[in-house]
């Protein structure tokens, strides 16, 4: 029987329209190889498939569409090449760009669209995608997974949680006089080495267009004023390296100095910052003139030795920080544009063993190899069963939408489903939810304006808002990234043009002065042939503000049994995640019995 | 394979079993018997990380209806064999391993019934038996090959799927793990110091008044010490964990101090009662396998043994000696760590100790610990958290009947998909073909022959007629996306179980692909 007609009778005869549906898959990696496999087997009509990433050896193990002969080649290219060796109907395209470029896919591209697959491993394009799916109203399946564990959420627009309904556990972030002056944990060195070190001393672009760290986030001027004399000084060393020569070992020595010497002993000078801490030494650097030298051979000199990568001695090092930092040294010299990759042995080596050299400075432990990727290149563990059986769980989620009429059938026959804590389970399942009513995306009254950017001004814009929502007052504009366009005080961009700071694709959010209406957010969509500005016709409600008067939320920020974030450098297991699924202990046969409220904190998405 | 390769292509499942699993994987032979679309997907995610070689018995052709739903058998290939086809398409997924198709009738059937057909299976860590397919030949040998490899103590896990069900048996004899990925919390001992390090909690203090370097004390220190002095002006009352916060905050002199912070934090570790056994350990203190040694037990017993002695004599288990990063400073810090490590020694010592006395009294050589020693670590790391799985073998009808003998609505629920499996295969059995949905009432009449096996099931289970009719309308037909959801799910479970490494499931599994839901239960 043909892949059609066999479809046909397995899912009935209610004419279901898996082989008329436009679908998009946005990611071709671990989930989205496999579901890129399971929605070709639905012989959907046609599948269009965007990654903006190339394929890397440590993809191999579980993106099973690739080879070794594809590593650097794009993925949804490739992903789309392999699969045509097999027997399908669907009609597949490819698109190798990020999701969120606004030129290469504007809104207009994600219309034509019955169903958006999500497979991504980060969380700004997983919020980028579900807001293009609220704008347009498009069922979204959102999937991801981490190590054992996965979730996949159906998400209709409006009418379940969104991916934002839930606040999401997000990457850690360390204030920056941490990294720069104060470390306390390898991970603050390794944060330094990679993003502060590596990018300036051989990262892309002119060290000089990197701006000065901004003074508020210090809370000593001095403290402010040695970090942006470093960043000066560094555009010198980057010079250094790029006079250097293939047989030059002094830049090294200098530039070993510089960074882990001299500007070291500024901050010792700072005696407000050792109050509560241990002042930086260079006791644990050893005899390290003595360590810096040249074997006399440069071919030696870049040789890594595998003994050495466990990082163990002082020896092993200062060894690997004259081998990277001679290799980078070449690369640059050779004209080649460097970043950091964890994959990259030379990146990777570099930043191992300056955040090593300052971790020794500082008094923190070192830590070795296998660590250092972990934490610097943020290193999910992934392995191709649960994205098999996650991918599964999102085509198979997705059927409802190809057999049902309406959306309601399908929110009522859709399941969430997510990994489950007890260990005689694989998942829990749990029906879909009505979205939250203070969802930062999902609450907000949304539009589409159209307009023609370079003929209109900002007074054109407000003129026109206040008249067609009356406003009884006034409003504030600002733009989604919290630009402050417009308010009563800031006059001055009235009379400019709308092109100064809009583009097509720009999220607008409109403020009532008054506070009475509801803030609304406007997609800004750029039409040269227009001359009128559009808005849409929405009706909003008063806001939360009056709605919800008498609700506290303030919170005391830790309570008793709330289960605090674990480190973002632990590399056991995270403990605290599992003392949340040690508690939990459920069972997923009765949904009107007992549904697991998914636990925000144990959906970390990748 | 090179290290290179473990560190590279493996690194992020390496990341999931260390070394030591990826390890077990790459030196792991399974077998897969008939070859269905949930063969292929499972198979797929097995040689994708790298179990070493991969023995596919299969001896039937391609026929279109396999293309319709096997993504990796291609239609140049119609009417060829399966197994060379698919040992084909899957060896270019993965260049280091080695898959052999094996399509030879004569030698299935050797294989299934001469006496020296133990040899060939002995070679297997695992089988994997699909049984739903059109070869209904290898069928009659079933219950042989579970009798076999369950005296060989060879695990071997049967699954099929049918339109939109699905299920998956594990049929294992004994899986003793050590490491099973179920620790929660490091095991500091903030509740119950040893004497060393209590002298030394002694002799810190931790008020800024009184100790300038207040700021570089480790937070588990600070902990206990605030425990102590809570119970002791308290009448000995344990401290909640709000008051042990709010004693922290009293501490903070600049509010810049890190290691207060992190305290604050963790304050809830001041739940955790260090004396306590969890159940996986006293299941395992109190099986016969730990408390009798005899000279062919395993050295995981003998362990657990030595274990026990010590649980015995100091009602506490040995310490697991990993101490976290801690916010301090390094002087601080390796103090700590050396009580740490010098305790998980001595703590060792007495285990490695009691193992090789008991070893010399087996007549066994104590070289098994003495050449072994990172297995004493591993075990002592994990000793807290040991687990043992006894399975039991696939009687199929029996166990499941028995079932449906209780009051047990909710297990009778879960059941209903196995029994309706059951029915399935004892009807292509009987009839040598798959019912259709034309079928109906003969299908029935074969699911109640198996309930009347069973004299005190008195009513025709409520449910089991629409499982019934799913899998006759399906016609014995897979649905590609069910394969591969229980084909990720039964993969995930052979790797738990090459590696010896997570909790596998024990032992039933059934998915029902019209709800979305999973299912477990034991037989």
């Amino acid at each position: 029987m043909a892949i059609d007609s066999y479809i046909q009778r397995m899912f009935g005869d209610d004419s279901p329209t898996f082989g008329t549906s436009k679908v998009l898959l946005v990611g071709a990696g671990g989930i989205g190889c496999e579901l890129l496999k399971d929605l070709i087997m639905m012989n959907i009509g046609e599948i269009h498939v965007l990654d903006l990433d190339t394929i890397d050896l440590s993809n191999l193990n579980r993106q099973f569409l690739f080879r070794h002969k594809d590593i650097k080649q794009s993925k949804s290219k490739t992903a789309i090449k392999a699969v045509e060796f097999f027997n399908y109907k669907s009609k597949l395209f490819s698109y190798h760009g990020s999701v969120m470029d606004k030129i290469m896919f504007p809104l207009s591209f994600f219309q034509q669209f019955n169903v958006i697959y999500n497979a991504l491993d980060n969380l700004e394009a997983r919020f980028y995608v579900n807001r293009i799916s609220l704008y347009l109203n498009i069922p979204l399946y959102e999937s991801g997974t981490t190590g054992l564990k996965g979730q996949v959420q159906p998400i209709y627009p409006y009418l379940t949680e969104c991916f934002n309904c839930i606040p999401k556990e997000t990457p850690k972030t360390f204030p920056v006089c941490t990294i720069r002056s104060t470390p306390s944990k390898p991970v603050h060195c390794i944060t330094w080495a990679k993003d502060f070190l590596f990018s300036q001393l051989f990262g892309e672009g002119d060290p000089n267009d990197i701006p000065s760290p901004d003074v508020s986030e210090f809370t000593n001027e001095e403290e402010a004023k040695a970090s942006a004399n470093e960043v000066n000084e560094l555009s010198d060393l980057r010079k250094l390296v790029d006079d250097s020569k293939f047989s030059d070992f002094d830049f090294l020595i200098k530039i070993f100095n510089k960074i882990f010497i001299n500007d070291i002993e500024r901050l010792i000078k700072i005696d407000d910052l050792w109050k509560s801490r241990e002042k930086p030494s260079f006791l644990p650097l050893g005899d390290y003139l003595n360590l810096l030298k040249s074997t006399g051979d440069s071919k030696i000199d870049r040789v890594y030795n595998s003994k050495d990568l466990d990082q163990s001695s002082i020896e092993s090092i200062f060894k690997i920080y004259i081998a990277s930092t001679l290799r980078l040294s070449d690369r640059l010299r050779n004209g080649e544009k460097l970043e950091f990759d964890k994959d990259d042995i030379d990146t990777l080596n570099y930043v191992m063993s300056t955040s090593n050299l300052r971790s020794l400075i500082f008094g923190i432990q070192t830590k070795s190899e296998f660590d250092v990727k972990q934490i610097a290149g943020n290193i999910i563990p992934a392995v191709a069963t649960m994205n098999a059986i996650m991918a599964g769980f999102s085509a198979l989620s997705s059927v409802n939408y190809y057999i049902e009429k309406d959306n309601i059938e399908r929110v009522s026959k859709s399941k969430m489903i997510f990994d489950s804590s007890a260990s005689d389970k694989v998942v829990n399942s749990s029906k879909l939810v009505k979205p939250n009513p203070s969802c930062s995306a999902c609450s907000v009254v949304k539009g589409i304006v159209k307009l023609n950017l370079s003929n209109l001004k900002l007074s054109d814009l407000r003129d026109k808002l206040l008249s067609k929502y009356n406003y009884d007052d006034d409003v504030e504009i600002m733009t989604l990234d919290s630009r402050l366009l417009y308010d009563y005080d800031i006059e001055e961009n009235l009379e400019k043009k709308l092109s100064d700071f809009l583009n097509d694709g720009t999220v607008l959010l409109i403020n009532d002065s008054d506070e009475k209406l509801d803030i609304i957010e406007l997609y800004v969509v750029n039409d040269s042939s227009s001359t009128e500005i559009v808005l849409p016709e929405l009706s909003i409600p008063p806001s939360k503000k009056l709605r919800n008067q008498g609700t506290n939320d303030d919170d005391d920020d830790i309570e008793d049994g709330v289960v605090e974030n674990g480190d973002s450098d632990t590399l056991n297991k995270d403990e605290s995640s599992t003392v949340a699924s040690s508690t939990i202990v459920l069972e997923d046969n009765d949904d009107d019995l007992i549904i697991e409220e998914p636990n925000p904190k144990r959906r970390k998405i990748n | 394979m090179d290290d290179i390769n473990f560190g590279s292509k493996y690194d992020r499942q390496v990341r999931l079993w260390n070394s030591n699993g990826q390890q077990s994987l790459t030196e792991s032979k399974i077998c897969i018997i008939n070859v269905s679309t949930t063969a292929s997907e499972l198979l797929k995610n097995l040689v994708l990380p790298g179990v070493g070689s991969i023995v596919i018995i299969d001896s039937s052709k391609i026929s279109q209806n396999d293309l319709s739903t096997n993504f990796f058998l291609q239609e140049s290939d119609l009417g060829s064999y399966k197994a060379e086809n698919l040992a084909k398409n899957l060896k270019i997924l993965n260049p280091d391993i080695s898959i052999t198709p094996i399509t030879n009738l004569q030698l299935n059937s050797q294989l299934f019934s001469s006496e020296t057909s133990s040899t060939f299976w002995k070679s297997f860590d695992c089988v994997i038996y699909c049984s739903i397919s059109n070869n209904s030949f290898i069928d009659n040998y079933q219950d042989q090959l579970s009798n076999l490899l369950w005296e060989l103590d060879i695990p071997l896990l049967k699954l099929s799927s049918i339109g939109f069900f699905a299920y998956l048996r594990i049929q294992l004899n004994e899986q003793t793990i050590i490491e099973s990925h179920e620790s929660n919390f490091y095991d500091l001992r903030i509740d119950h110091p040893w004497n060393s390090l209590q002298n030394y909690i002694n002799s810190i203090d931790i008020s800024y008044t009184k100790n300038e370097n207040y700021y570089k004390i480790p937070y588990s220190i600070i902990l206990t010490k605030l425990i102590q002095t809570f119970k002791y002006e308290n009448d000995n009352k344990i401290p909640t964990t709000s008051q042990i916060r709010k004693c922290i905050k009293s501490l903070y002199k600049t509010g810049d101090e890190s290691n207060l912070d992190e305290a604050y934090n963790k304050a809830y570790l001041i739940m955790k009662n260090s004396t306590n056994l969890s159940n996986n350990i006293k299941y395992i203190f109190n099986n016969v396998k730990c408390l009798n040694i005899t000279k062919s037990s395993s050295l995981f017993w003998i362990l657990t043994n030595a274990l026990k002695s010590f649980y015995d004599i100091f009602h506490i288990l040995p310490i697991t000696g990993i101490l976290p990063d801690m916010e301090s400073d390094t002087k601080e810090y390796i103090n700590l760590k050396n009580l740490y490590t010098e305790k998980f020694n001595i703590d060792k010592k007495y285990i490695k100790e009691k193992v090789i006395k008991t070893l010399k009294s087996l007549d066994r050589s104590p070289n098994e610990i003495l050449n072994n020693e990172q297995l004493l670590d591993l075990f002592l790391k994990n000793s807290h958290y040991l687990k043992v799985i006894k399975g039991t073998k696939w009687d199929s009808i029996d166990k499941i009947l028995e079932i449906f003998k209780t009051d047990d609505e909710h297990l009778k629920n879960k059941a209903l998909i196995y029994l309706a499996f059951l029915s399935f295969e004892s009807y292509s059995k009987e009839y040598k073909m798959y019912p259709t949905i034309n079928d109906n009432s003969k299908l029935r009449a074969i699911a109640i022959s198996i309930l009347c096996k069973n004299k005190d099931i008195k009513t025709f289970p409520e449910g089991l007629e629409k499982m019934l009719d799913e899998l006759s309308r399906s016609n014995g037909n897979e649905l590609h996306n069910i394969c591969s959801i229980i084909g990720g799910i039964a993969a995930q479970e052979v790797i738990k179980i090459l590696t010896n490494q997570y909790i596998p499931l024990d032992n039933c599994l059934v998915f029902n692909g019209i709800t979305g839901k999973t299912s477990s239960f034991k037989l």
